[in-house]
């Protein structure tokens, strides 16, 4: 396809129309700065053939602020050999019009022509879509889109794979992919998808084939166990049909009643026996009975040498108490003297203890009288110095306040003193003559001398007259008063203290503090010696003096002193005591016991001699003697026969006895039990018989084999079902792999010659590198040689460096539109400031690519970079100097 | 001069699970009639007694109702009917006769031997020895006490067994329940009444295996009747004629077909065939997709008319030709499958195979959808 003029007017920013002429068959590169037009030059193409010329829905291609306009965009192009002129008009005169060679199409019919023509879609309503652009969406690379290839391949998909099978003739499938998915969905129906495991109708199918099954061995279970209990009633009726032939538990029974027979016989045997051997116990009695006044007899002689015997110890025991209470009765009278004598001992120490503490007691009182009287004379000496010094005190009395107003007195009295003499004239003499002397107020004034004078005073000086002196000031005077006042006020002070002056003040003061010192030591003194005051000492004194007086009467009055001064202590004394008495209280018990044995020993006596003369009597009587004899004899007789009684019995036991009657009894036990037994095994069979007949009917009336035969039918037919849904889903396995295995082989071999011009290019920009195609012709990872790695992390496209997918994007675009130049397709190429990206290498490299597609196909080239394409090998045309020219 | 029919295994009671309950029910309910038949057919020919050698239940189990069905369909023949159990249906503890005793609905007219001995029919000149099966399988030969079985004198001896007769039936040779093959003239019977193989056999001059009436099976051994056979006198040969009774013919077919006219062939054969056949067909060689079509289109038609199509056509391939290939239109990758498929089912590729039908049913579809 070859475009050779394009004309737009009212176009976006071409208000006036623009016009490009002569665009040659390959190469044709415009360049303009941003906002030159460019892009809407490619808008304005795009729209020419995208858009609808009746939409309404493009007004932005409208001047900006011009409502009114039309845009309009007319085109001329050579392809096929035929010449087309497309005239486009949008929005205000809305029109179509498509001119082949001496053919003209209008609006619709032209649109739809240049739709079959470039291979794109019309929208159906309002602006064009990318997934409408078809082929030229492909080749008509926008600004910034170069990169981008995926969406655009897929919107073409179509229409270049038209444009392969048509180079490919029928090899390709018109219905493969339709029977394809058809195998996919049907063999999805009994297959999963990934495991292919049964689902479905298949998977019914085995579920119902394994019910069957499992109910099949059910029935046939419960048809064998039928089988059985049929078997076993055959069995257990032959085994009563026995029964009742030989009646086997009546020989048993026979033989039971026999073994009783016998058994009964001894039984009353045994009984006989038993009542024989009860006459033993009655003679067995009377035998005891004599037995026992025979041995009666023998036990009252052995009584009376017993009490013979008794007789003659308590005889003995009778002189030997008598013995024994004289020595009782000594001891005890000893004990009682001994006890007397330590009485008296002890009341002796008393009384010379008595003594002690009373003679202890006086000389203690007349030691604390001595104590008191010395207390007593330094009492009353402290008595005296202290009244003297009180009397003392009370003369000097001069307390610290009246000293405390003389010594104020007396400094006042100076400070006038000092001021006066401070205010008085001052007369200083001084003469060396030895003449008369001067008189002052009639005083001799000899030598050097001064005086103060304080009142007018006359100087005689002898020969001269006389000189009156006047102090001057009358504050002299004041000060005199003041003085004659302060002086009186301390004369006073002093007449009335008795002092005469300061210092006498002082020291009489400091003395009355000495005595006042004193006097309170001797306090001191006097409160220890008497505390309750020397009258209380006295008191007690004299009280003391009498207590000795009557302690002295007391002794006196206590008979003599012992002469022996060798007594006991006291303690020793009285235990002494003690013991007497408990060894008399022990002696006199000792005593009284002795007395009261020999009268026991007395009694003793008495009694056995009593005792041993009764029994005696009765011994020694006629009667007694006879009574014995005759038991004797008696009992002998009685003996022989109870012996004949015995050995009867013993024979008739020992006959009872071979007869062996607990066999007998087991025989009996063992034979009516094997009777009850057989009999009872008769009855469990003909019960069992009846069970099983009961279960036979009923299991009979459930058609256990017309069950199992249909069971076995449905499972058979189950399992050709199965069969069939196994073969008919593996055949649409293998027909689903074989179609998906030659499906893929075939699309290889479609792609081979797209595959064989990007390697053209693939080896201008990449030398060494590899490209396949996706199912969808979409370039797929790139592998470079060598490294054996893929370009990218994941290897895909998208994975690409910004840059190469850029060069892969055009070079993709050129194999393309070879493929459809193949296939007689109209091809033009569009690139809006596309390789930005590209480095001046890769961007060379490019330029080589472009030339060689320029010699197949034309190539718009608009760029803003016109330096970056000097050496494409074809001119720039500036669009602002075409806007300039128009 | 005594004359009687003699028949054997009724099966009655049996299932026919190959089949579908389509004709599985009517091929069960066909053996009731054929029953009916048989006793018309003794109505009819005014013999003296019926002789049934066994088997004349299939199963112990069956239900009550088939119990009572099978004595009232004896009911058009009023006189005797002297009846053995066979291996099917043998005289245990608990077994069908025992449960038709409880029933109470054995017929007066019924002879049940279920014990081995004579019964006397003195009024029609007739002693039968019976040798019933008394377990589901015995090894020894029942009929032995026959030649010590004294009969009556001046009644016929008339012997009625079930098993296989030694030596003579090659496909038992093993089986269980034996008889001599020279019973009849070791225990001086007139006339020894067989029953257990299901064809119509005669064994020697006296001694004769009835058959089923009704066929049950593909194997064409001649059922599907029953014998009359009259006796003038004891000693005398009987004389023998066999009546069909079967409801339903049964035939086993094999075909090859390799060529568009061996459908055709087939389809003749096929249009002989009625209701009242059952037909095992079992299909080989290979048919390109025109006379598969064809075939199916026979078949089908076939399948409604006939009382029962069994169908094996496993060992039938498919071999699309060229043209074939090509009215499916089958271009691009899909002849390459198409083509892979016809390759492998050659190789006895039952999957193949398949997947080549399937592909070609699609692909026919396909086009009829273009079509329409």
């Amino acid at each position: 396809m070859k475009l050779q003029r394009l004309r737009i007017e009212q176009f976006k920013q071409f208000r006036q129309p623009l016009e490009l002429v002569n665009l040659e068959p390959g190469l044709n590169l415009f360049t303009g700065p941003n906002e030159s037009g460019k892009s809407t030059i490619v808008r304005a193409i795009r729209a020419a053939f995208f858009e609808r010329y009746r939409s309404s829905s493009v007004k932005e291609l409208q001047p900006w602020g011009d409502g009114g306009a039309s845009p309009c965009v007319e085109l001329d192009f050579e392809t096929g050999g035929s010449r087309y002129r497309l005239h486009k008009q949008f929005l205000q005169r809305k029109r179509c019009r498509l001119q082949v060679d001496a053919l003209a199409l209008e609006n619709d019919d032209a649109e739809q022509r240049l739709c079959e023509l470039l291979g794109f879609q019309l929208a159906q309503r309002g602006e064009s879509k990318p997934e409408h652009w078809g082929i030229p969406g492909l080749l008509w690379i926008e600004q910034g889109g170069s990169h981008q290839i995926r969406d655009e391949v897929q919107h073409a998909t179509d229409h270049l794979r038209t444009a392969l099978q048509g180079s490919l003739g029928e090899v390709a499938s018109t219905a493969g992919d339709d029977v394809l998915s058809r195998v996919r969905e049907q063999r999805n129906e009994l297959l999963t998808e990934k495991k292919g495991e049964p689902r479905g109708p298949y998977l019914d199918a085995l579920r119902q084939r394994d019910e069957l099954q499992a109910a099949l061995q059910d029935t046939q279970q419960r048809l064998a166990q039928y089988r059985e209990q049929v078997d076993r009633l055959g069995q257990v009726q032959a085994e009563i049909a026995l029964d009742e032939a030989e009646r086997p538990w009546e020989p048993f029974q026979r033989q039971r009643q026999e073994a009783q027979q016998q058994l009964d016989a001894l039984q009353l045997a045994a009984e006989q026996l038993q009542r024989q051997r009860e006459q033993l116990a009655p003679l067995d009695r009377q035998i005891a009975l004599l037995q026992q006044q025979i041995d009666a007899h023998a036990q009252q002689q052995r009584a009376l040498a017993q009490r013979e015997q008794a007789l003659g110890a308590a005889l003995q025991a009778q002189e030997l108490a008598a013995q024994r209470l004289e020595p009782a009765r000594r001891r005890a009278q000893d004990a009682r003297q001994a006890q007397l004598d330590a009485q008296a001992l002890l009341e002796r120490v008393r009384a010379q203890q008595w003594r002690a503490s009373l003679r202890r007691e006086q000389d203690a009182a007349a030691q604390r009288v001595r104590t008191l009287d010395t207390a007593l004379a330094e009492a009353q000496a402290h008595g005296t110095e202290l009244a003297r010094l009180r009397e003392e005190l009370q003369r000097q009395a001069l307390d610290a306040a009246q000293l405390k107003e003389l010594r104020a007195l007396e400094q006042r009295w100076r400070e006038l003193e000092l001021r006066r003499e401070a205010a008085a004239t001052q007369l200083r003499w001084h003469f060396n003559h030895a003449g008369a002397a001067p008189r002052l107020d009639g005083e001799p004034l000899e030598g050097k001398g001064g005086r103060l004078l304080l009142q007018p005073a006359v100087l005689e000086l002898p020969g001269f007259g006389q000189v009156t002196v006047t102090p001057g000031g009358a504050d002299l005077e004041k000060l005199a008063a003041q003085l004659a006042d302060a002086m009186a006020t301390l004369e006073a002070l002093r007449r009335r203290l008795g002092v005469e002056t300061l210092a006498e003040a002082e020291a009489r003061h400091e003395r009355q503090r000495v005595l006042a010192g004193r006097i309170e030591t001797l306090q001191a003194l006097l409160a220890q010696l008497a505390p309750r005051g020397v009258p209380a000492l006295q008191a007690e004194r004299d009280e003391l003096q009498g207590r000795i007086a009557a302690l002295e009467a007391q002794i006196a009055a206590l008979p003599a002193a012992d002469a022996d001064a060798n007594l006991p202590p006291l303690a020793q004394a009285e235990q002494s005591l003690k013991d007497a008495a408990r060894q008399w209280e022990q002696a006199q018990a000792a005593a009284q016991q002795a007395q009261s044995a020999l009268a026991q020993a007395q009694g003793a006596v008495e009694h056995a001699q009593r005792e041993r003369e009764a029994l005696r009597l009765a011994l020694e009587s006629e009667e007694a003697r006879q009574a014995l004899e005759r038991a004797q004899a008696e009992r002998l007789a009685l003996l022989r026969q109870r012996e004949d009684l015995e050995s009867l019995l013993r024979a008739k036991q020992a006959d009872i006895e071979a007869a062996r009657p607990e066999l007998l009894k087991q025989d009996v036990l063992r034979l009516s039990r094997s009777a009850e037994v057989a009999y009872q095994q008769y009855q469990e069979r003909r019960r069992e018989r009846e069970a099983l007949q009961i279960r036979l009917d009923e299991a009979g009336a459930q058609g256990l084999e017309d069950a199992l035969a249909t069971q076995r039918a449905a499972l058979e037919r189950s399992q050709r079902h199965c069969g069939e849904l196994q073969r008919r889903a593996q055949a649409l396995d293998l027909l689903l792999n074989l179609l998906n295995e030659k499906r893929r082989a075939l699309t290889q071999r479609l792609q081979a010659p797209l595959q064989k011009h990007l390697n053209r290019y693939l080896a201008l920009l990449f030398p060494r590198a590899r490209v396949e195609l996706d199912e969808t012709l979409m370039p797929g990872p790139l592998r470079r040689e060598g490294n054996g790695s893929l370009d990218g992390e994941g290897g895909s496209f998208e994975q690409l460096s910004f840059g190469a997918r850029e060069q892969m994007g055009l070079i993709s675009r050129l194999a393309y539109a070879d493929l459809l130049k193949e296939a007689g397709r109209p091809t033009l190429i569009l690139l809006d400031d596309a390789l930005v990206h590209s480095d001046a290498g890769r961007l060379a490299a490019m330029k080589r690519i472009l030339f060689d597609a320029a010699t197949r196909h034309q190539i718009l080239v608009f760029s803003c970079h016109p330096e970056a394409w000097r050496d494409l090998g074809v001119a720039a045309r500036s669009i602002e100097a075409l806007r300039r020219g128009s | 001069m005594t004359r009687f029919l003699h028949t054997a295994d009724w099966q009655i009671g049996r299932q026919y699970g190959r089949f579908a309950p389509d004709d599985a029910i009517p091929l069960a309910e066909a053996r009731f009639l054929t029953v009916e038949r048989i006793a018309a057919l003794a109505r009819e020919r005014g013999v003296d007694a019926v002789l049934v050698a066994g088997d004349v239940f299939d199963a112990q189990t069956v239900s009550e109702r088939t119990l009572r069905r099978l004595f009232n369909a004896l009911a058009a023949f009023a006189g005797p009917w002297v009846l053995i159990p066979g291996n099917h249906d043998a005289a245990l503890a608990e077994s069908v006769w025992t449960r038709a005793r409880r029933f109470n609905c054995i017929p007066p007219n019924v002879h049940l031997i279920d014990r081995p001995g004579v019964q006397a029919f003195p009024d029609i000149g007739l002693a039968v020895l019976g040798a019933p099966l008394t377990q589901r399988h015995t090894h020894s030969d029942l009929t032995e006490p026959f030649d010590t079985l004294e009969t009556p004198p001046g009644l016929l001896r008339v012997g009625l067994a079930h098993g296989s007769v030694q030596g003579l039936l090659a496909e038992e040779v093993d089986s269980a329940n034996p008889i001599a093959p020279d019973r009849a003239r070791r225990a001086r019977l007139d006339y020894l009444a067989l029953g257990d193989w299901h064809g119509l056999k005669q064994i020697d001059e006296r001694t004769w295996y009835s058959g089923t009436p009704e066929p049950d099976r593909f194997k064409s051994n001649a059922p599907g009747h029953v014998l009359e056979v009259e006796i003038t006198a004891p000693g005398a040969l009987p004389i023998v004629t066999s009546h069909a009774v079967a409801r339903f013919r049964w035939h086993e077919q094999a075909e090859m077909l390799s060529l568009p006219g061996d459908v055709d062939r087939l389809g003749e054969a096929l249009a002989a065939l009625g209701a009242q056949d059952v037909l095992s067909l079992t299909l080989s060689g290979r048919l390109d997709l025109a006379a598969h079509q064809r075939l199916q289109a026979l078949l089908g038609e076939a399948a409604g008319r006939l009382r029962s199509l069994q169908l094996d056509a496993e060992a039938l391939r498919l071999a699309p030709t060229e043209e074939d290939v090509e009215a499916l239109r089958a271009d691009g990758y899909l002849g390459e499958v198409l083509g892979e498929l016809r390759r492998r089912q050659e190789g006895e590729d039952e999957v193949a195979r398949e997947a080549l039908t399937v592909l070609a049913a699609l692909l026919r579809e396909r086009q009829q959808e273009v079509n329409a």
